[in-house]
Formats: structure tokens, C-alpha cells, sequence
């Protein structure tokens, strides 16, 4: 539902009405408050919270009209006819099955959700007919006994067809990577709606108040990319209390540190041989503060999220390092160390921005960051540094330049790179990390909160 | 007052019961200000019910009615505080040997003005503040319905003083320093769009636009308060208000109008809507001379089934 209420507000943009960031949120508070199932509460809490004056009423009313009963989304005022080109060869391909089911939910994906909604029994109500609630209950009691087994059919259909989109998007190999997310972005999206719809219309009364998409986009395992504002402010916070944790385990770790304690791993390996047996114990030294971090960070748009969230972490252990160097790139690196030495987080990335004039909307070019940040700061890597980059090599079919990148990696102890992308997208032809990849020590897909948590444990611990 | 309803429903059925008939958008953003703790911004033509909302909510969560009615030059002694100029003289009065005593042996006016500056709290107490609707339903201690009404009407730096209360919930006198909301009011700001309000307290509000009802609706409301009236001279009396809106008046007829109109039919005993009933009663529906040619001279039409 956030992202049907965040397409909405795109859609009034294009159309010339004003909605800052604000007033998306106070309408994605309103929305949380009442039954989304019901269209006039919907559009009443929409429209209290994001027109602000009489004259733009019948804008919204228009654009209101043809998102959401329409159902013209917002991609088809846009996208070009490939989009809907492919949308089609998707909604073809499962309507060749056959299927009742699959044609209700093939014609929902291109736009047309009257045979779902009847399904749900979501009839368009009449303004301000008042419907006498028992008749209302008994209605509603009725349809539901009748097709609870269409229905957890159409949900199991549902199911399958969210992975079969996923299939879909990712083999359209002749769409641009962008478009090709936007496809996948828009068949996934459509698909959770209808089936929140459909455990909504099962689920107890007692529920009603709940927000269902709020289940489901657990943050913890939600990529980076797909965050809104609100989300990534949440994930901000379960990052400062990651850093907590780990700095609890670790001064924990370091009061053992004096007994020392067995190294495990060791210790087995030696005693495979063996049948198993451990004929030797191995013990591990005191744990030290690891060496020198140099982070290098792509902020290009696409991934800045990510990039903010692990030189939050990073900062915030700092004491685990014997220091830490922060460098950004879109085009070129650049040092932004001092800014975190001096202020919190946002801040710093924005006067950084600021005063190198980072456009971050730009695409990000490897090649010539390696380059330039090799020129500038290559005898800062010694041999207690880790170099850990972050960026999805999304190149845009720039010289990968590998003789810079592979120069650095010589001179740093190791080279883990982090990929806030999901592995599937690595391999397209306009990105460079295949050639990146065989001189790094590690290459880790970092897209989440849960996989940022492991991979920093591992760094540290 | 988040716990008293739980669904928009809800707050339908409630309003209803105090002969408050509310369309679900109405109902439904009402509800929205209740668990948001949101100012409403009520806009729309006069007479569409905006003012009746308030009050009727008040009533029908059984908390109090804070109104402040806005007008041209509406200042903060009216609508925030004001020293109660007379009770401080009266203390005064009552209080002079104290003054004297304290001025006594003083070598100057100066110094005996500094020595009343000393004491100049305790004239400037609560004893002696009178609570004006803004202080008064932050301080009330219990929840309550403040109802800003006509904000249009005031002057736009009074918006300023209100965005302020809106936007902490506080009052800030100089004399006794900060004061802080015992309670936390449903604010209603009711608005004829005289002029724009400022976009910063716009953003603060959710938004109503209470247009003309629909026939249904206004149905309603005729027959929730005159239930005597006959199901068919309701319908027709609507229909006929509904294509009088689609004139080009000078004044359009609003539900306040619907219901005099009503109450005039009783009066007259009137068993039927013809021509002739239009004509006795017509002055109900239109203000002006000229508007009610134009009504007149369309009768037929408009009386037609
Ligand atoms: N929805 C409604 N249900 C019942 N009565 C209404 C309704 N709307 C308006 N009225 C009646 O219309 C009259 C005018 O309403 P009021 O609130 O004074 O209008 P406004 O403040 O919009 O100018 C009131 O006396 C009220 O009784
Ligand atoms: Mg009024």
C-alpha cells in the first residue's frame, strides 16, 4: 500500500499538484487509520491529507479516479510501449494455462480489477447510500462461505505468480536494467496488493485496524533500494542499536580476551583428519582492535542508502579500528573523513555533498573513480588495511579500468567489497563487477539489514 | 477521546444521534483528526453545516465546547489571555496601606518605583489572567473540542499566534513564563474562504471541503428534524433546492435555507408543493429580490417531478 499511495502522489505530481515529502507521509499516516477496503474512506483520508486547497479538489479527484478506479496506473502514463509490451507478453504467458483464476489475475496486472474485486466482493459502493450494517454483515457472510475456496485458490495462484514475475523480469534481458526493475518492481507490488486483499478478506474482524503491508515489509530483510523515507529513518535507528550490541559483545569479548579462549574452527580442521577427534587444542590470541578501514563508497542514487548505513556503523565502531577513511565516488573519490569526525551523520554527508558539488543523480562511472582514488590517496593503503567497497558496479558501460582496481587490492591487506544489490542484477552487461570480482577477497551482497548485521559481525568479532 | 470510536462508522452513528447527519467522507476524517490528533481545516459555502459539525461532536462525545469566534481584528486579549485590568485596580485599591508601607521612606520616585517593580508578580498571577478559548482549552485538564470559527475573518497575523498553539501546544505569557497543555483539544478551524490561509498552517491540518449535500443527504436532514413531513414534499423539496444551486444566483440556497424553507411549509400546513407554496415561502430561499425572479420564473421546471 506504500507504494500504491507513493505512485498516487507521483501521478498528482505530474499533474502539477504540490506534494512534499510531508504531506506523503501524513497521508500514508491517514491511510494506516482506516479500512483501506472501503474506497471512500480511502479516498477521503487521501484527499484530507494531501489537498490543501478547494481549487485543487477537482485535480485530485480526476487523477483519483483514474489511478485507483481505473486502475491506470502510473507506469502506463509513462513507460514506453515496451513496458506494456512485456507487461502483456507476462499477463499472455499466464493466460496461456487457462484457467478462470489465471484470467482474473492476468487482466488485474494490466489493470483491469473488476473481476478480482468481485471476487472480494468489493463492490464500487454508492456515495453515501447507507447500507443498514446488518444487511451488511449478512452480505458479507454470505459471499464469504461461497468462495472461500475460489478465493484460497486465487491466493495460492497469487503465490506462485510472484515468484513466476520474478522469473519474468529478470530473463527480460532486452530491457534495460532500470526498466527491467520497474517491470519486476510493478508486477511484485501489484501482486502483494491482491493478495493483502485476499488475507485481509480472511483475516478475523478483530484485525481491522492493522496495516498488512506493514507486516509484510519487515525492515530487517527489506533491500535498501526499496526503502521510503520513513523506513530508512527506522532502519537508522536499528542500526545505532546494532552498533550497541556489537559493542556490547565485544567489550565483553575483550574482558575474556585476558583467559583467552579456543579457537574452535582451528581445532577441528586439524582434527578432521583424524575421525574428529581433537588431538590438539588450538587457542585464539587475545582479540586486538583490528587495523585500518578504508571505505569507498558509491552514492550514486541508486545505492546511497546503503552506502549512509554502513559509514553510520562503521563510525559508531570506530573504536574497533586504529582508523577510518571514508571516501565517495559517483564520478570521482573524494575524502569526506573530516565530516564524520565533526558532525552526525546527515549532516556530514550533506556538507560533503555540498561542498564538492557531488551530484548524485549521476551515473556512477568505476572506472575513473578507481582511478582518480588511486592517483590521489593509493600510499594511504597499507598492509594492516582493509579496503571495503560498496557499490553495486553498476558502470553504465564505462572502461572498468581493472589495472587501478587491482593496484589497490595489492596494496591493502584485503579487499571485501559489499553489494547492496541482490546477486541476481550483478551480471548485466553494463555493469563491471565481473571484472572487479577476481581481486577481491570477498564479495558479499549487502542489500539488507540482516545482511549488513552479519557481515559487520564478521568484520569485527 | 482515541478510544471512544473505533471506526468512522462510528462517528456517524454517533453524530446522528445528535441530529447530525454526516456523509461518510465526513465522517471518515473526523475520525482521522480523533486518532491523529490533527486540527481539521473545514472549508465550504455558509450554511453547509461546518460550524453544526463541531458542535455536534462535542455533544456527542460529551466534552466541552470551546468556541472562538473570529473576526476582523480579533487580537490575543480575546482569544489567548488578558490581565484583568479592573480586578488589579480594585487590588490595588484594597492594598494601598501595603504599598504605602512598602514605599515608606523612600528618597525618590525612583526608588520607590523599583521597590513596587519588585513585587510587581503578584499582580501579575493567575489570580488576576483571564483564560481566553485558546488558553482555556489547553488548560481545561480534560479533552474538549476547540472550535476556531471563521478564521478567515481574522487577521492574517493572528495565524501566526494560532500556529504557534497549534504546533506546541503551549502559551508563552511574559509575565508568568511558559505554559504547558493540561489537555490536548480536537481542534475544528471553519473557513468561507474569504481570503488563503497561510500554507504553513495548512500543513498542519487535515482537510474537509464540505460541499452542498447530495439529495440523499439532504434528505436526511429534513426529515431527522422534521419528521412530520411527508417522504414525498422532502424529496421534492430537495430536488427542486438542487436545481435552485445550479442557478446563477447571487446567493445559493444552503441546508440552513432547506430547513427554514421546511419549517415554513409547516407552518402553512402546506399538504402539497406547487407554485403557489413556492411563492408564499419563497423570501425563506432567496435573499435577494432579483434571485427571486430568477426562481420564479423557472417554478415549473424546478417543481417538476
Ligand atoms: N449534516 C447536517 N445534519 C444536520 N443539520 C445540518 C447539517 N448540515 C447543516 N445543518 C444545519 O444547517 C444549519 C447551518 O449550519 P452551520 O453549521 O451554521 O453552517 P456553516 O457553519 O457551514 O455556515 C445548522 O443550523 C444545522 O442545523
Ligand atoms: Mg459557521
Amino acid at each position: 500500500m506504500i507504494f500504491l499511495v507513493r505512485e498516487f502522489c507521483n501521478a498528482l505530481k505530474q499533474e502539477g499538484l504540490m506534494v512534499p515529502t510531508p504531506s506523503l507521509n501524513f497521508a500514508l499516516e491517514a491511510v494506516s487509520h482506516i479500512d483501506p477496503l472501503s474506497p471512500l474512506q480511502f479516498r477521503s483520508a487521501l484527499e484530507a491529507a494531501l489537498v490543501q486547497r478547494a481549487a485543487e479538489r477537482e485535480l485530485f479527484e480526476q487523477v483519483f479516479h483514474r489511478f485507483f478506479i481505473e486502475q491506470q496506473p502510473l507506469v502506463y502514463a509513462t513507460e514506453n510501449q515496451l513496458f506494456k509490451a512485456n507487461l502483456k507478453d507476462f499477463t499472455q504467458e499466464i493466460k496461456k494455462e487457462g484457467t478462470a483464476v489465471n484470467h482474473i489475475l492476468a487482466d488485474y496486472l494490466e489493470g483491469d480489477a473488476r473481476a478480482l474485486l468481485e471476487e472480494l466482493y468489493i463492490e464500487g459502493v454508492e456515495p453515501d447510500q447507507p447500507v443498514p450494517l446488518e444487511e451488511f454483515k449478512e452480505q458479507k457472510k454470505a459471499a464469504s462461505k461461497l468462495n472461500s475456496r475460489k478465493r484460497e485458490q486465487l491466493r495460492n495462484r497469487v503465490k506462485v505468480l510472484i515468484e513466476l514475475a520474478e522469473d519474468f523480469s529478470a530473463r527480460s534481458f532486452h530491457l534495460q536494467r532500470e526498466k527491467r526493475e520497474k517491470l519486476a518492481d510493478y508486477l511484485r507490488q501489484r501482486l502483494l496488493e491482491a493478495l493483502e486483499m485476499l488475507e485481509k478478506q480472511s483475516q478475523p474482524k478483530g484485525r481491522r485496524n492493522l496495516m498488512p503491508w506493514e507486516k509484510k515489509r519487515t525492515l530487517s530483510t527489506l533491500s535498501f533500494a526499496q526503502l521510503t523515507e520513513r523506513e530508512a529513518q527506522r532502519v537508522k535507528e536499528e542500526v545505532e542499536v546494532l552498533a550497541h550490541k556489537l559493542q556490547d559483545s565485544l567489550s565483553r569479548k575483550r574482558r575474556k580476551a585476558n583467559q583467552g579462549h579456543m579457537d574452535i574452527k582451528k581445532t577441528l580442521r586439524e582434527a578432521t583428519p583424524y575421525g574428529g577427534i581433537p588431538f590438539q587444542l588450538h587457542w585464539k590470541k587475545p582479540a586486538k582492535t583490528k587495523g585500518k578501514i578504508v571505505a569507498l563508497c558509491d552514492i550514486s542514487s541508486s545505492v546511497s542508502y546503503a552506502a549512509q548505513f554502513m559509514v553510520l556503523l562503521l563510525y559508531k565502531l570506530q573504536n574497533r579500528f586504529s582508523k577510518i577513511r571514508t571516501f565517495v565516488f559517483v564520478r570521482q573519490s573524494y575524502e569526506i573523513t573530516r565530516f564524520f569526525e565533526s558532525y552526525p551523520l546527515e549532516q556530514a554527508m550533506l556538507r560533503a555533498l555540498k561542498e564538492y558539488k557531488i551530484g548524485m543523480g549521476q551515473p556512477s562511472n568505476y572506472g575513473l573513480s578507481f582511478q582518480s582514488f588511486r592517483a590521489k590517496w593509493e600510499q594511504i593503503l597499507t598492509p594492516d588495511t582493509t579496503l571495503l567497497i560498496l557499490g553495486d558496479g553498476q558502470n553504465n558501460f564505462n572502461e572498468p579500468q581493472v589495472e587501478h582496481f587491482e593496484a589497490l587490492t595489492k596494496k591493502a591487506a584485503r579487499t571485501i567489497w559489499l553489494n547492496p544489490e541482490e546477486e541476481k542484477f550483478w551480471y548485466s552487461a553494463s555493469n563491471s563487477i565481473r571484472h572487479y570480482q577476481p581481486f577481491c577477497d570477498e564479495l558479499v551482497e549487502c542489500a539488507t539489514l540482516d545482511q549488513l548485521t552479519e557481515f559487520t559481525r564478521s568484520l569485527v568479532l | 477521546m482515541k478510544n471512544r470510536v473505533k471506526t468512522p462508522q462510528e462517528v456517524k452513528g454517533i453524530l446522528e444521534r445528535q441530529s447530525y447527519i454526516a456523509s461518510t467522507q465526513i465522517a471518515t476524517i473526523v475520525y482521522l483528526a480523533i486518532q491523529m490528533q490533527r486540527p481539521i481545516l473545514i472549508e465550504g459555502p455558509a450554511g453547509v453545516g461546518k460550524t453544526e459539525l463541531a458542535k455536534a461532536l462535542s455533544q456527542a462525545l460529551a466534552v466541552e465546547l470551546v468556541h472562538l469566534q473570529c473576526y476582523e481584528g480579533l487580537d490575543e486579549t480575546k482569544a489567548i489571555y488578558e490581565w484583568e485590568y479592573a480586578k488589579q485596580l480594585l487590588y490595588t485599591q484594597m492594598l494601598k496601606e501595603k504599598i504605602n508601607e512598602l514605599t515608606a521612606g523612600t528618597q525618590d520616585l525612583n526608588e520607590a518605583v523599583e521597590r513596587i517593580v519588585a513585587v510587581e508578580n503578584a499582580f501579575f498571577s493567575k489570580n488576576f489572567l483571564v483564560a481566553r478559548p485558546l488558553l482555556k482549552a489547553i488548560t481545561l485538564g480534560r479533552p474538549n473540542v476547540l472550535l476556531i470559527d471563521e478564521i478567515d475573518k481574522a487577521d492574517p497575523e493572528f495565524e501566526a499566534y494560532l500556529l504557534e498553539v497549534l504546533s506546541n501546544y503551549q502559551i508563552t505569557i511574559p509575565e508568568l513564563g511558559t505554559i504547558e497543555a493540561t489537555s490536548i483539544p480536537l481542534v475544528f478551524l471553519t473557513s468561507n474562504n474569504t481570503r488563503d490561509l497561510s500554507d504553513a498552517l495548512k500543513r498542519r491540518c487535515l482537510h474537509l471541503y464540505i460541499d452542498f449535500p447530495s439529495n440523499e443527504l439532504e434528505s436526511e436532514i429534513v426529515r431527522k428534524k422534521y419528521p412530520t413531513l411527508n417522504k414525498e414534499m422532502v424529496a421534492k423539496m430537495v430536488a427542486a433546492i438542487s436545481k435552485i444551486r445550479e442557478m446563477d444566483l447571487k446567493k445559493l440556497p444552503s441546508i440552513a435555507e432547506t430547513l427554514d424553507w421546511a419549517q415554513s411549509l409547516i407552518a402553512l400546513q402546506s399538504t402539497r408543493l406547487g407554485k403557489e407554496e413556492l411563492e408564499t415561502t419563497l423570501g425563506v430561499i432567496a435573499k435577494y429580490q432579483a434571485d427571486a425572479k430568477q426562481i420564479l420564473e423557472k417554478a415549473e421546471e424546478l417543481l417538476a417531478g
